[in-house]
């Protein structure tokens, strides 16, 4: 529901979104050492996996994102984890766009690097659970103001489209309450 | 002579009862617009171009992510469907509608195997760098 599909947007938008990306890109990407990549690869896989679980919510039907999760373990890494984890689901099940690959990066990267800011602030599962859910909203909020943007006559969707990510930020909250607990016990330096 | 008219009924009348026609007429085309997964999208936009551009038609789809038009004969329409930021579009030509999806195992299949050709290739440029 948040990847916002070719020929939606006008070019002005999606391309001023690649430039955003590609800068953000250039900059998190900058740090990045070799033990990182298979910690990297991992996340992104699973990333790229979780938009496939649907959600049915009245008329419409929305899925996990996951950008939360993926910016509490990834760090910075995350908005690279991303634009690869949206460039794959945009090729093999035309879910987003090419075009717009930018912009959708770009909704829910940034989402992923603030819950990553907040994670850091605290670091227990609890605070990784809301940082999660907040990431979720975050991502709905951008899109949303992206499809504005677009002059798209979104605002009689807007509440179904936040209404209907209720469950999915609570569900995301409690799966990041889970899997950063257990790594807290099993592996307390993976999270960065 | 009034005989001979009843026969040519009678031999007219079998005839005609055995001629039989068969003729077709296309009503509807019923346009059906999914998520990946096999999710239907309820209350898409939808707007059927002709082939020189101009809008034919337009409305939302059903429930079950169903939209139908009648269509002129000759003519190939272009269905757009939107919904909330999803966009999607085919071809419809009146001789044939041809729309597939992959098995969706198998794209999940190529998607990891395409991440891990990523990772591989930049652990091995990270290490020729050293």
């Amino acid at each position: 529901m948040v990847h916002i599909s070719d020929g939606v947007l006008s070019p002005e938008v999606w391309i001023s979104g690649y430039i955003l990306t590609s800068i953000i890109l250039f900059f998190t990407t900058r740090k990045m050492r070799v033990e990182d990549v298979p910690k990297v690869s991992i996340v992104t896989s699973a990333f790229f996996v979780a938009s496939l679980i649907h959600v049915p919510i009245g008329p419409t039907s929305a899925h996990l994102i996951l950008n939360g999760l993926v910016g509490v373990l990834l760090g910075c890494y995350s908005y690279p984890a991303i634009f690869v984890g949206l460039l794959l689901q945009a090729l093999l099940f035309q879910h987003g766009g090419i075009t717009t690959l930018g912009i959708n990066t770009l909704d829910m990267g940034i989402p992923a690097l603030i819950s990553y800011r907040i994670f850091k602030l605290k670091a227990n599962p609890i605070n990784a659970g809301f940082a999660c859910g907040l990431a979720v909203f975050l991502a709905v909020l951008l899109t949303s103001l992206v499809l504005i943007l677009s002059g798209k006559e979104f605002y009689e969707f807007a509440e179904i489209f936040f209404v209907a990510h209720i469950p999915i930020a609570i569900v995301e909250a409690i799966v990041s309450f889970f899997v950063v607990s257990m790594l807290m016990k099993v592996r307390g330096e993976m999270l960065v | 002579m009034r005989i001979l008219i009843f026969l040519i009924i009678l031999l007219l009348i079998p005839v005609n009862a055995h001629r039989m026609y068969v003729d077709y007429k296309i009503n509807e085309i019923e346009v059906y617009a999914w998520y990946g997964g096999g999710e239907s999208v309820v209350n898409g936009n939808v707007k059927v171009y002709r082939s020189d551009g101009s809008l034919y038609v337009e409305g939302k789809t059903d429930e079950n992510g169903t939209f139908r038009f009648k269509p002129e004969i000759g003519e190939t329409y272009r269905v757009v469907i939107e919904s909330m930021g999803h966009r999607a579009e085919c071809n419809v030509n009146l001789s044939k509608v041809v729309v597939r999806e992959e098995p969706m195992y198998l794209k999940v299949v190529s998607g990891l195997g395409y991440l891990m050709g990523l990772a591989g290739i930049s652990l091995y440029v990270a290490r020729r760098r050293r």
